[in-house]
């Protein structure tokens, strides 16, 4: 090799570092853009989720803990814990059965059938709680005879279950369906003609092949669950200690200007949030193939 | 058809408990879903049209509609300005703390939106750590019909990154080579060739946003101000209708914001289904 | 279908006369991996040359510097004389086909071919009308008259690669670069093609490069093919050079179908486990070398004169022949021969031949 050739191209700066393939753009542009979205982040996802934390121990420790331990405080707490360990497993099962019908067999209205499970997410919270106080409270046609049976729903626990079991119902179902029908029948009807039985192939064969994507699923589930605040507050009725949530309770100690003691509850919620997306990435980074619906939501 | 479609479900059911899967399934979501809805139809028409056009055309329903659209518009469209930023620089470059962002845009799905509304109007409110800086040029956004679109924001914005993010993704970087080849900068490749390619995917990230927005309550009510006629959102009215034992009243918004929100959720489908038919798989 | 040649329509397609394109030492790394160690090669106007190497062979890394899609390390590229590693893949001015088409699918036929031309300049920009005489006449020429309004997902495969062609030659590229131009493509739809490439080619006579794994393309197709292996040239000839008088044992594997059978020379002749074959090496070093043949430039010896001698493997039909595998000399070494279909001999006999053409390679 000449020098003479290595200077050419080296003058071109062609020398693969200062070389910019044409799909990208130019240095200047790439850094106004990544800081653009930087700022963007910073004002609208950080500065919020800094600020509870911040606002949350401006007391110190102590008003911290009075306020979470306070019982009211604990009574929401527990409440929440009830709603989602009832409303998620209703899910669970509803996600399962749903996908196993519609990835595994073809029948006339599957396709309504799965516009009809997301419906849900396209209904505002608010009229998720409507729904069920139409449904069961004391102007409803239910309402009379609920009464003379000493049955309550509305205002009660087992109306914010429902509510929650509506607003939540999808995220199952929606992280199952695509993963078993990307995967098909194949490993099934192969454990079948091994001559295992119907629930030997779901506990051996279908359930390993997407217990990620359902692990994804009820995580999200449950962050929605034991966040969710327009469709529960509708039902609730807001009686402190007995019928309300921890979203419910926040709500309540802001409107009354306790401010350190309404970031102290939210701030549990923002750790619940922060825990679910850090286990939500790692599933994401280490099973991306086995979690069809990695990037939909 | 009828007997094809017999056929494979027969074909197919060497796999058991397609009678059982079905049958939890569509139980549930009578029960659940499906029902409930109806009888919000049903409740908002029992009071005749002429009780159902009384309550649409009174001017605070009009007015808290019209919040609610055009604050989810204005939002959807920041977001999708940014989303389609945000997408772009993770799709496409590498720098550090990438992967951190990626998982950090999902915040909003996550994190409760009472929690979102009180913290959005600690920053926002005029003592607040940034409502403090603005106050002085007399900006006010707690309490004001930025407030809301700020909190619309907040919550849609996962939807456009998450519907780009995939189909950049499997966007053919040769066809961008082969522009650059005919001539073409890289504005007009990226106006041209990447953008028309992005469309259906931004209309339907755009799409899903406003529809969320339209239908959010919590992390709006707190740095709304809820006066009628100027911050009140439709979400809103209907808890307020609720609480003043106006069924009818909460039934009919309800029932149209129902309507708006399905009428969305078809352009979605819409455009998806027009894409697919007209560019194919190439 | 008899198109109209680019002067009757009194439009030309290349913008004037071809060009040469020279690569001087042209090297490439991908961070530690070298893709391409100091490639030379010098291509006459109007040539159709065809680089045909496996894959990793850095034949489409050498087309993509061309391009300008990527950059050497070192070396350098003249395109007529002039240096076109300074200037951009927009200033290149080169037609660039890709494998699978590259087509833009939001856009008819017709807006696809037009794009290099509705991206110049105002002040370069053809006129809408002379655009659209543009597009058709390139049109007529790709054989897709009356295409212009679909969408790529409403063509074929091998539509789809016409349209990509004319696009490319819409903006009367200096240099014409093909990456594996046919490889997605269905056999028959390929042999087409290939001929109808060449047409083309002869018509409108730019200088063009065509990547390839194919060595029947490449040999039927390229005025001259470069061999790649490993980043580096092997051989560079016209098609029967290259299958006639391949340089080095890859070559000779790689294009047509061969035997090895490890020799020395002594004295000029070529022996085979001591045993003189009766083949003349002239001129070819003292010492071990590797003797290649084609399976079907043997003759059978049964005169008992020198000759090698193997035990039959297998015996099979090939095409008009029939094909025996052997394993000669007592390190049983295998080699393929082909014999005449009426000549059925089975496993386990002696068959004694001799290679008429042959060539050898010292180690």
């Amino acid at each position: 090799m000449s020098d003479g050739a290595f200077t050419t191209a080296r003058l071109h700066g062609a020398s693969g570092i200062h070389f910019r393939p044409v799909t990208m753009e130019r240095k200047r542009v790439r850094l106004a853009l990544i800081l653009i979205s930087l700022a963007f982040l910073a004002l609208f996802l950080v500065m919020p989720v800094l600020a509870v934390f911040v606002e949350a121990f401006r007391g110190g420790w102590p008003a911290f803990a009075e306020a979470i331990f306070e019982p009211d405080a604990a009574a929401a707490i527990r409440l929440t814990l009830l709603v989602a360990a009832i409303s998620v497993p209703c899910n669970l099962v509803f996600g399962v059965a749903a996908s196993w019908a519609i990835a595994k067999f073809d029948f006339r209205g599957k396709a309504l059938l799965n516009t009809l499970i997301d419906l849900p997410f396209s209904v505002s919270p608010v009229i998720a709680g409507l729904i069920y106080v139409l449904m069961f409270g004391s102007q409803s046609l239910l309402g009379p005879w609920l009464k003379s049976e000493g049955i309550q729903v509305i205002f009660a626990v087992p109306g914010i279950v429902l509510a929650t079991i509506f607003v939540t119902f999808p995220f199952v179902a929606r992280e199952l369906i695509p993963l078993m029908e990307e995967q098909g029948r194949g490993d099934e009807e192969a454990a079948l003609s091994l001559g295992a039985s119907g629930f030997q192939v779901f506990f051996r064969v279908t359930l390993p092949n997407v217990k990620w994507a359902l692990l994804y699923g009820v995580l999200l589930c449950n962050a929605r669950a034991m966040g969710e605040f327009g469709a529960v507050s509708v039902v609730s009725g807001h009686i402190r200690g007995l019928t309300n949530t921890m979203p419910l309770h926040v709500e309540i100690l802001y409107n009354e200007y306790q401010f350190a003691a309404a970031f102290a509850v939210a701030s549990l919620l923002a750790v619940l949030a922060l825990f679910t997306l850090v286990v939500k990435s790692v599933l994401e980074w280490r099973y991306a193939d086995e979690i069809a619906a990695t990037r939909r939501h | 058809m009828a007997a094809t479609t017999i056929a494979t479900v027969r074909k197919s059911s060497v796999i058991p408990g397609f009678g059982l899967a079905l049958g939890v399934t569509l139980t549930y979501l009578s029960l659940i879903v499906l029902i409930p809805l109806a009888l919000l139809f049903w409740r908002s028409a029992s009071g005749g049209p002429e009780e159902f056009i009384r309550i649409s055309t009174d001017p605070r329903t009009i007015a808290a509609l019209r919040l609610s659209f055009t604050t989810s518009f204005i939002a959807a469209l920041v977001n999708l300005v940014f989303g389609m930023i945000l997408a772009w620089i993770l799709v496409r470059y590498e720098f550090p703390g990438r992967r951190l962002i990626d998982a950090v845009i999902d915040l909003p799905f996550a994190l409760p939106t009472a929690v979102a509304g009180i913290a959005l109007t600690t920053l926002y409110a005029p003592n607040g750590w940034i409502g403090a800086w603005l106050q002085p040029f007399g900006i006010r956004i707690a309490y004001s019909q930025t407030g809301i679109i700020i909190a619309l924001i907040f919550i849609g914005l996962p939807f456009v990154v998450r519907s780009v993010q995939p189909v950049l993704e499997d966007l053919n970087r040769e066809v961008e080579e082969v522009a650059a080849t005919l001539g073409a900068n890289r504005r007009q490749t990226v106006r041209r060739v990447v953008m028309p390619a992005l469309m259906p995917a931004l209309l339907t990230g755009f799409a899903l946003a406003f529809a969320r927005a339209v239908g959010e309550y919590g992390s709006v009510i707190f740095i709304a101000g809820n006066s009628p006629y100027k911050t009140e959102i439709a979400p809103l009215l209907i808890v307020i209708k609720l609480e003043e034992f106006s069924y009818s009243g909460a039934t009919t918004i309800a029932v149209l914001m129902l309507i708006a929100s399905f009428l969305v959720l078809l352009a979605i489908h819409l455009i998806q289904s027009w894409s697919r038919r007209r560019y194919g798989d190439v | 279908m008899n198109a109209i040649t680019p002067i009757e329509a009194g439009v030309s397609v290349a913008l004037g006369a071809p060009i040469d394109v020279t690569i001087e030492n042209v090297q490439k790394a991908f961070g530690d991996t070298p893709a391409l160690h100091g490639v030379s090669l010098d291509v006459k106007a109007g040539e159709l040359v065809a680089l045909l190497g496996p894959s990793g062979s850095g034949k489409t890394t050498l087309l993509r510097i061309l391009a300008g899609l990527d950059a050497p390390t070192a070396g350098r590229v003249l395109f007529g004389g002039d240096d076109a590693l300074g200037l951009s893949v927009q200033q290149r001015n080169v037609g660039f086909v890709f494998q699978h088409y590259a087509l833009f699918r939001h856009m008819t036929v017709f807006q696809n071919i037009a794009f290099g031309l509705t991206v110049r300049p105002r002040g370069e920009r053809p006129p809408k009308a002379e655009i659209r005489k543009r597009v058709l006449h390139l049109l007529d020429l790709v054989q897709l008259t009356g295409l212009d309004k679909r969408y790529p997902s409403q063509l074929s495969g091998g539509q789809r690669q016409r349209v990509a062609l004319a696009r490319a030659l819409a903006i009367e590229p200096r240099v014409l670069l093909l990456d594996e131009p046919f490889g997605a493509l269905d056999a028959q739809v390929r042999k087409d093609l290939r001929r109808w490439l060449r047409e083309i080619h002869d018509r409108t006579g730019h200088t063009t490069f065509f990547v390839t794994h194919d060595q029947e393309e490449a040999l039927e197709l390229a005025d001259r093919v470069v061999v790649m292996s490993k980043g580096r040239i092997e051989q560079v000839g016209t098609p029967d050079e290259i299958y006639d008088a391949p340089a080095s044992p890859f070559v000779f594997e790689f294009i047509g179908e061969s035997s090895f059978l490890p020799v020395t020379v002594v004295d000029g002749a070529v022996q085979l486990d001591g045993q003189s074959l009766d083949l003349a090496a002239l001129g070819s070093p003292h010492g071990e070398a590797t003797l290649g043949f084609r399976p079907h430039d043997v003759s059978i010896v049964e005169d008992g004169g020198p000759a090698i001698t193997g035990t039959i493997v297998t015996e099979r039909r090939h095409g008009g022949a029939r094909r025996l595998e052997l394993e000669v000399g007592t390190e049983k070494h295998r080699v393929e021969i082909d014999m005449p279909v009426d000549h059925s001999r089975a496993p386990g006999g002696q068959v004694t031949f001799r290679p008429h053409r042959w060539r050898l390679f010292p180690r």
